[in-house]
């Protein structure tokens, strides 16, 4: 009788098992960060690597503003020539722009609305 | 000069404050992600790129958490979008050949292996991330679903039935120990 006291419920045999499995992964990855030799940079290299991404990232950052000036002076330009060269083409682009707002405004709101 | 001021100083363009930040940050970082991605290449080239893009992005870091933690997240993203991209396509055959270079690693430090690690490493990352975060850097589900930015529900069922796969995978080696011990249990 004392021995089938002892048997564990399934419950807490699933518990103590995954517990065991916890523990088993831990000293897994301990043994990872023991075993895996790591070799930290000195800090000049840091230094190094931390100015050239600077540079890279200051140079990536100035072909973008360039590219987004470039892109709204042509489209600027493109409406200040309509406006006043073809005025009805201008403002059937102003009234499809609206609709067109107007539409995807109310399909995302129904869908929404649906989602929830 | 404690760390607050380093991040207010990089934050400001300080080179030598990042460089700083990040000498002091490197192991922690590299381990974690030799752990999540199996593969000690891979995990020193997410390292790089995790560094360069905390300096492109230092200045949405809120230092609501802690710098370290703040890495991780940069990491764990950069590598789900770069498996995404399909840019590091991972397949079992480089899994096994990273897995293969660990344990070389572990065994010319005379270290042991734990076929744990074998096992974590057939899981998929969307698995085996969340594992990592939970059971060993003590992550709460919540914080893992907005790291990962998914609902923490799906977390706990990934962590859930991960862990019953890596119990399944090891369970056929224990099998008949465990049935002797059962057996000896009820006499």
């Amino acid at each position: 009788m004392s021995n089938l006291n002892e048997i564990p419920s399934g419950k807490e045999q699933l518990d103590d098992e995954q517990n065991e499995l916890i523990q088993l992964m831990k000293v897994g990855f301990d043994q990872l960060d023991e075993g895996v030799e790591i070799h930290t940079p000195s800090m000049e290299w840091f230094e190094h690597m931390v100015g050239e991404q600077t540079e890279v990232i200051r140079k990536k950052r100035i072909k973008e503003v360039t590219i987004f000036l470039m892109i709204a002076v042509i489209i600027v330009s493109m409406l200040l020539f309509t406006l006043y060269q073809l005025p009805t083409i201008f403002f059937a682009v102003q009234g499809l722009a609206s609709i067109f707002v107007v539409f995807y405004s109310v399909k995302d709101f129904v869908k929404q609305v649906n989602k929830a | 000069m404690d760390e607050k001021d380093l991040i207010k100083d990089a934050k400001k363009g300080n080179q030598r404050a990042f460089a700083i930040l990040f000498q002091g940050n490197y192991s922690f970082l590299l381990k974690y992600l030799i752990k999540v991605t199996m593969n000690k290449t891979m995990a020193e080239d997410l390292a790089q790129e995790t560094m360069t893009k905390c300096i492109e992005k230092i200045h949405l870091y809120n230092e609501n958490s802690k710098f370290s933690s703040w890495l991780i997240s940069i990491a764990t993203n950069l590598y789900i979008d770069q498996i995404r991209k399909n840019k590091r396509e991972r397949n079992w055959q480089q899994t096994e050949q990273g897995i293969r270079n660990l344990k070389w690693h572990l065994e010319s430090r005379n270290e042991e292996w734990n076929d744990v690690l074998t096992v974590l490493g057939k899981l998929s990352d969307d698995v085996r991330i969340p594992i990592v975060l939970k059971h060993y850097y003590g992550y709460s589900y919540d914080e893992i679903g907005s790291l990962m930015k998914v609902s923490p529900g799906t977390i706990k069922s990934r962590i859930h039935n991960g862990i019953l796969t890596v119990r399944k995978e090891l369970k056929l080696d224990e099998q008949p120990e465990r049935d002797s011990k059962r057996e000896r249990a009820t006499r």
